[in-house]
């Protein structure tokens, strides 16, 4: 298991980020614009490389499972801000903290909503809702980036 | 029973505050299994049971951020799992998921319980929206009656 402390640290570009997880280099771009993906530096100048910390690539790996599932950009970069805080907070602990993100519609006065939790069991308490298993994908990271065991 | 075509999409628009837009692109899309795809112009679509469960779906579903196209994919295997349980809700699948596989192909799957081990899925439970269309139905009958 990596030290936490190199979760943050900005390892990977771009390029290798995409052909490690098959993620075209368009949508890491504009994960990275939209905010979807916080990286430590979204804006290096013309010709530097973004740069992905481990926790980058799990934001970015989280964000193309739930397009790949149909939904849109759009919506993921009106919840970048909960998901982040939502994955960040998973990081803090992967062994005990609840592995589910989940996203599920409510309606308030205002309209539709969509609201973004964490849970530990990916049960479907609503008639529709979004679950990611934040632990497989952190694990699936690890194991593309062939970290070892420590 | 459930899938006689009793509502037009105006009255639909109105009981589940749905804008027409999105109707029409469910129906043209095949999301919503109408009896008469095409009624003709001047003739509103009408909506069976069924198709009231495939219609709050779609928009529980568009809320979340999933496009319409894209659902329109899976819509046949989504209305198969729903027909399959108005038909049978007691021994029928409870839930639907989408869900992707280590392929990143996107993949329906029905199932009794909640123990599901995907590390990516929309979960559906027909049972909550099946009871949700029932209570919605039974308040629009309680106003008509007391008109």
């Amino acid at each position: 298991m990596p030290n936490k402390m190199n979760y943050n640290l900005p390892i990977l570009t771009a390029r290798e980020v995409s052909e490690r997880f098959e993620i075209p280099l368009r949508a890491l771009k504009q994960y990275a614009e939209l905010g979807i993906v916080n990286l430590a530096k979204p804006r290096p100048g013309i010709g530097t490389a973004r740069r992905f910390s481990i926790t980058n690539i799990v934001q970015a790996y989280t964000a193309w499972h739930l397009q790949i599932m149909g939904v849109n950009q759009k919506k993921i970069s009106t919840l970048q801000k909960d998901m982040i805080y939502e994955i960040n907070q998973f990081l803090d602990n992967v062994e005990t903290n609840n592995r589910h993100l989940m996203l599920w519609p409510s309606y308030t006065d205002y309209g539709p909503q969509v609201d973004v939790g964490r849970s530990d069991t990916p049960k479907p308490l609503f008639i529709g809702s979004v679950a990611i298993n934040l632990r497989t994908l952190y694990e699936t990271v690890l194991e593309k980036l062939e970290w070892s065991e420590q | 029973m459930h899938n006689l075509p009793i509502f037009s999409t105006k009255q639909v628009s109105q009981m589940f505050g749905i804008p027409r837009r999105p109707l029409t692109a469910f129906a043209e899309l095949q999301i919503v299994d109408h009896h008469d795809q095409r009624p003709g112009t001047g003739n509103s679509r009408r909506y069976s049971i069924a198709n009231l469960l495939q219609t709050k779906l779609a928009w529980n579903l568009q809320t979340l951020g999933v496009a319409p196209k894209k659902l329109s994919r899976k819509a046949e295997h989504l209305n198969y799992g729903i027909a399959r349980y108005l038909d049978e809700p007691k021994t029928a699948p409870r839930y639907t998921s989408i869900w992707l596989n280590d392929e990143m192909e996107v993949k329906v799957m029905w199932h009794t319980g909640t123990t599901l081990t995907y590390p990516a899925s929309i979960l559906m439970d027909l049972k909550k929206l099946h009871e949700e269309i029932n209570d919605k139905l039974a308040k629009e009958t309680a106003i008509y009656y007391a008109e």
